[in-house]
């Protein structure tokens, strides 16, 4: 006899050969489970109502090999990362960028399976790795995420425009973040700032790189969560993103207490400055202007807290960016040159 | 930050930063109902008909009703026995049930639970499958590993009672935190275990404390709930 999760992964052939039938009841561990499945038909506000459960399943020592994300056969964000992963994990480039990936649905359920990655979470290694070796691991996980980005491009059908313009993007979510309370003092000079930019070179951003979806296995960076691939086209939306978590993350203190990614910049220490040095290199190597980086910064700090409030994301989560964007809006109408403090010279 | 923010966001407030490896156990951002995806561990021969077994009234059967085409529930406040005739169920459940009864009948476990126990494998449908819960029920207050460890209430194990009731299999899973919202559902066998501990080194860095525990055979000590899978 099987259980029902059993006979489901029955119909997935593994890389191994195998069935995902094929595990005994003790190699089927159920974790991360924050809701159920069937899914309720919605919890108004409840932005985790449709995330169902994982499963680990171990291989016969016990050594897990293969992680399921099983939620609602309606939760289309899930669908959309098991296809996009499924076409990009069959790319031989991106062979050691993101792990095999397969999915099946049925009226109940949708279930995600990917190959476990035995590794540490980048989050837990940012903040014990030297200078050095987290500039290295950024350049390696930045050029993994424009691996997996460009080939995403070459592979989907989805016409792309060419340019985009950084205001057309951010004004949307400038609407949003004024009628939720974000004081127009603070917004107003971020627009300004937005309009003054030229035109950028639209590329397609993994959306979410930040250092909870990176793991690394002690030779390859893999690369997690594609749900929201191809969401946002900002150039440097997914370098800020990264250096922002990081820098947050190597400067956490005990207390608990968080700065603002704008502060730990303008401190100009060594970390202020290498990170500096990767937003120039990332921004060469795609042909943005420093006038150009700056207008997609303020792009991204408008779209990724507009993002948040849009998902109904965690209070906890949605403050920092409130507060990010409040201070870098402060500071440039006090006449602070963001360049100066995230491009420097 | 600016009050109307803070007032959109601050009905879903769940604290996904909160993990339950941390340094005290921490409410996990579960929703109500999670509780129930154990049935995708169970291995039925049919999903038709289930019986839900409780003191005064029933807690599972909206979730129930989801899996199985007729959910019936009976109180065994007033007796073990069961009022159904023999192979009715493809399930019947005791989610939190039995230490509630032993406490409430003050005999031994079991001279309260083994006639229960015979009663439910007789209900059953061969290929049916019996779900007894015990340990924590609800979200446990907040305390320390060591505490919990040393001071708080085992879950009852009736392993040996459901085997001598003539079930031929007792799949055993520990739970974390608890039954109503486990954010963990771990078979009880030393690989599993171990494996959950590489899993959680992996994500959050190794904690000695949890490696000891489970290498010690204290796994107990991690998981306030447990849940038995008994196959007819």
């Amino acid at each position: 006899m099987k259980s029902r999760l059993q006979a489901l992964l029955q119909d997935i052939h593994l890389p191994d050969g195998r069935t995902g039938g094929a595990f005994d009841w003790d190699q089927i561990m159920i974790v991360e489970n924050i809701g159920r499945v069937p899914a309720p038909v919605s919890i108004a506000g409840d932005f985790l109502w449709n995330r169902g459960f994982k499963v680990l399943l171990l291989d016969r020592a016990g050594v897990p090999v293969y992680i399921c994300k099983c939620r609602a056969p309606s939760d289309v964000w899930l669908r959309r990362e098991t296809e996009i992963r499924a076409l990009l994990c069959a790319d031989l480039r991106l062979k050691y960028v993101i792990p095999w990936t397969s999915g099946i649905r049925t009226d109940e359920i949708q279930l995600q399976i990917s190959r476990y990655v035995d590794g540490s979470l980048y989050d837990t290694l940012v903040p014990t790795l030297s200078l050095a070796g987290w500039v290295a691991s950024i350049r390696s996980i930045l050029q993994g995420a424009n691996l997996a980005c460009t080939t995403y491009e070459e592979l989907s059908d989805t016409e792309y425009g060419k340019t985009l313009h950084t205001l057309d993007v951010a004004e949307p979510f400038l609407k949003d973040l004024a009628s939720a309370g974000v004081s127009r003092s603070a917004l107003e000079p971020i627009e300004d700032c937005l309009r003054r930019t030229t035109p950028v070179r639209a590329m397609v951003q993994h959306g979410d790189l930040w250092p909870r979806n990176i793991i690394h296995d002690g030779e390859s960076w893999w690369l997690l969560d594609f749900e929201y691939l191809g969401e946002t086209r900002v150039p440097l939306y997914d370098v800020y993103q990264l250096l922002r978590t990081c820098v947050l993350l190597r400067h956490r203190q005990p207390s608990g207490a968080e700065p603002t990614w704008f502060d730990c910049m303008s401190s100009g220490d060594p970390l202020a400055l290498s990170t500096r040095e990767l937003v120039r290199s990332a921004a060469a190597s795609l042909g943005v202007q420093a006038d150009q980086a700056m207008g997609c910064l303020a792009c991204y700090l408008v779209e990724i807290t507009g993002r948040l409030l849009r998902r109904r994301a965690p209070a906890k989560f949605c403050r920092s960016f409130v507060t990010e964007l409040e201070h870098v809006g402060t500071a440039i109408k006090k006449g602070v040159d963001l360049e100066a403090v995230f491009w420097g010279n | 930050m600016p009050r109307k923010v803070t007032s959109l966001v601050k009905h879903i407030d769940v604290d996904l930063a909160s993990r339950p490896d941390g340094p005290a156990i921490t409410t996990p951002p579960t929703t109500p109902g999670s509780g129930s995806n154990w049935l995708w561990l169970a291995e039925l021969a049919q999903w038709t008909t289930t019986l839900e077994l409780d003191l005064e009234r029933s807690r599972l059967g909206s979730v129930l009703q989801r899996h199985f085409a007729e959910v019936r529930f009976h109180s065994v406040e007033a007796g073990t026995g069961l009022p159904f005739s023999s192979g009715l169920f493809d399930c019947v459940t005791l989610n939190g049930v039995i230490e509630r009864l032993v406490s409430a009948r003050k005999r031994s476990p079991a001279a309260v639970l083994q006639p229960l126990f015979d009663e439910c494998r007789r209900v059953l449908r061969p290929g049916g499958c019996l779900f007894v819960g015990t340990g924590h029920l609800d979200l446990p207050r907040r305390q320390s590993r060591w505490q919990a460890l040393l001071g708080s209430r085992r879950p009852l194990v009736v392993d040996r009672l459901l085997r001598a009731a003539g079930f031929h299999a007792v799949h055993v899973y520990l739970v974390e935190p608890c039954l109503d919202r486990p954010y963990a559902i771990i078979p009880a066998t030393r690989r599993s275990l171990v494996a959950r501990e590489r899993a959680l080194a992996n994500g959050a860095g190794p904690n000695l404390r949890r490696m000891i525990a489970v290498r010690l055979g204290l796994a107990h000590a991690l998981y306030p709930a447990r849940i038995g899978l008994a196959y007819a």
